[in-house]
């Protein structure tokens, strides 16, 4: 176990350093000077030297490179160009409103998602698949920024439940609680839709195997097969899937926090690209890597507490 | 002996025939095996024919502007009303697809060659080659495919050809893992043994024997991954990274739209649904042909 863990945060530690390495020489060799970029092509030429000075640019490419890495592991991430505040400061700011969404839509995906594809496998081809089978394949058509226009436009335009803007740092529980349902309400149900397919064929896989035909033969009842002998074999790959998914929440959460003009990581990035705040897109790029590499690594882990059988090796 | 001579005399322009014919015929028996994929073709179909005919279709020119008749409701004139610079929705609509689905086709396509010749490779060779080549592909798979799209965007400039290219580079990876599972399976087949006990070449086993057995969930994975495209492509237009206006995209339209939320709420619908209607299709149609290619995985994402 110690040793398999060593190997994967091993493995996990070169992919942060890969990513990181190529982040920095495309970020660098990508045409346009980021000082001309940030100044405008009108800036003079003291101005565009300055603005060098101050991004590290005039040193050689090593030395950026180098004093880029060691910045990453001891905290420092370089200062943002518009708020003129450390990165990691910025960034952490914001962590606590997109993790909440982050769980939240996890939580309601899960929920839904995984009673759902249950019900749907043990009916395969009756009514109930069909119905479950539709539904879910229209929720994963939707782009994510699409069903949040919508939700915004019939529960807080029209039938005024929710606040239009949702700050995400209401004082009370309450108000964060109220500003946090209609965000997640829109990834959970995407999520939701994909969990539910997964399950479902998880499941399908799981009873087409020989021990359930063993356990009714033997004349166990039911809901002791599905949930003694189906119910955890067939939750391996959901967990795998839902940490691939991570990718796409990541991505969905950034168009939601915009509709719903939500802080967070998402809304941080898109202003980082717009206003050419080099140094925070880098660091932005590097906690995503971060929480990729992060899930991962969970990922593996959480087979071993599904399935004792697996050994870690 | 003289067999052999037979067989290498064969021009590839046979092998390619046949390949296509087996190709073919695999795709309209995975048809049938489950008819919601007629429907997600139609559907699909639909929005390529509006596209195509975009010129025939449209009452008006999508970028003219009218600004008498700014932000009114669907009309005899403007069959689903105007925006806020008096254009006509339905024309510009229409004139969307064409980004969307150029984008998609071309995005997709570039993945799809690139992605399955790498997974090929990878998995014919073996080795060291695929642990590292694969290795690149999981960390570019596990890194979120639209922040990778915005950032290339970004840096790049948004015409249509970076939006292809960033939309692609996200796409090659799911295509390499697709191609690289079955032709492990494949390669220690009798076939394949046999074809190399003839003397064929690697190239000609890999594009003549290998590819034509994998081809058909290449081209699944395909349909599949044409309707995230319009979808990652939309979602870029509507944070502002889409081709520049007043050239019409259904995701910028659907910015637009969410700027005049309060009192216009139609300019956001119509394009929604345009969305909606091709990627349903393309998801219909390529879950339906999945439950065909690999029944194992029916209903899997």
């Amino acid at each position: 176990m110690t040793a398999f863990l060593l190997k994967r945060l091993g493995f996990a530690v070169i992919t942060l350093f890969a990513v990181m390495t190529i982040v920095f020489f495309v970020l660098r060799i990508l045409p346009g000077d980021p000082a001309v970029a940030i100044l405008g092509d009108g800036a003079n030429e003291q101005a565009l030297a300055a603005m060098r000075e101050r991004l590290g640019l005039n040193l050689p490419l090593y030395q950026q490179y180098i004093e880029f890495i060691k910045g990453v592991f001891v905290g420092d991430w370089g200062t943002s160009l518009v708020s003129g505040r450390p990165v990691l400061q910025d960034i952490w700011d914001v962590m606590p409103a997109t993790l909440e969404l982050t769980f939240a839509s996890l939580l309601l995906g899960a929920i839904i998602g995984i009673p759902t594809g249950i019900w749907a496998a043990l009916r395969r081809n009756k009514l109930p698949d069909y119905i479950t089978r539709t539904i879910s394949l229209i929720g994963l058509s939707f782009p994510a920024f699409v069903s949040a226009v919508l939700l915004l436009l019939v529960f807080s335009i029209q039938l005024r439940w929710f606040p239009v803007i949702s700050s995400g740092q209401g004082e009370s529980f309450a108000e964060r609680m109220r500003d946090l349902a209609l965000p997640a309400i829109n990834l959970g149900l995407i999520m939701a839709a994909y969990i539910t397919r997964v399950t479902r064929s998880a499941m399908l896989e799981v009873l087409n195997q020989d021990y359930v035909r063993t356990a009714q033969a033997k004349g166990s009842s039911p809901s002791v097969i599905i949930w003694k002998h189906c119910f955890r074999n067939s939750m391996i790959p959901v967990v795998t899937v839902v940490g691939l998914y991570l990718g796409i929440l990541i991505g969905n959460s950034v168009l939601t926090e915009i509709v719903f003009n939500r802080p967070g990581l998402g809304k941080l990035i898109i202003g980082s690209l717009y206003q050419r705040d080099y140094p925070t897109l880098q660091g932005m790029i590097v906690i995503y890597t971060m929480i990729v590499v992060f899930v991962n690594l969970l990922t593996d882990l959480t087979y071993g507490l599904i399935d004792p059988r697996i050994k870690y090796s | 002996m003289s067999t052999q001579t037979v067989s290498n005399q064969i021009s590839p322009w046979v092998y390619l025939k046949v390949s296509l014919v087996s190709v073919t015929g695999a795709l309209v028996r995975a048809f049938n095996t489950n008819k919601a994929s007629w429907v997600g073709l139609g559907l699909f179909l639909f929005v390529v024919a509006l596209a195509v005919l975009a010129p025939l279709i449209a009452p008006h020119d999508p970028i003219e502007q009218n600004i008498l008749d700014r932000l009114e409701g669907p009309s005899a004139e403007y069959w689903l009303g105007t925006d806020s610079l008096g254009r006509d929705i339905f024309s510009r609509v229409v004139y969307g697809a064409r980004i969307s689905l150029a984008i998609a086709i071309f995005s997709i396509g570039a993945a799809m060659i690139i992605g399955t010749i790498i997974g090929l490779l990878a998995g014919y060779i073996g080795g060291r080659f695929d642990v590292i080549i694969m290795q690149c592909m999981d960390v570019l798979l596990a890194f979120p495919g639209l922040i990778l799209g915005l950032i290339v965007v970004a840096m790049l400039g948004p015409s249509i050809t970076n939006l292809a290219v960033a939309i692609a580079i996200t796409a090659i990876p799911p295509f390499a893992r697709i191609a690289r599972a079955p032709t492990i399976a494949v390669k220690d087949r009798e076939f394949i043994d046999a074809g190399r006990a003839l003397g064929y070449s690697d190239s000609r086993l890999v594009f003549g024997h290998i590819l034509p057995n994998i081809a058909p969930e290449v081209l699944v994975m395909g349909s599949l991954w044409l309707a995230t495209a319009i979808r990652v492509e939309a979602s870029l237009a509507f944070v502002g990274l889409g081709v520049s206006p007043p050239t019409p995209t259904w995701g910028g339209m659907i910015k637009e739209g969410f700027e005049n939320i309060l009192d216009s709420y139609w300019l956001a619908i119509c394009p929604s649904v345009a969305i909606l209607v091709v990627v349903l299709g393309l998801n219909l149609l390529g879950d339906g042909l999945r439950d065909a290619v690999d029944p194992r995985l029916k209903g899997e994402e």
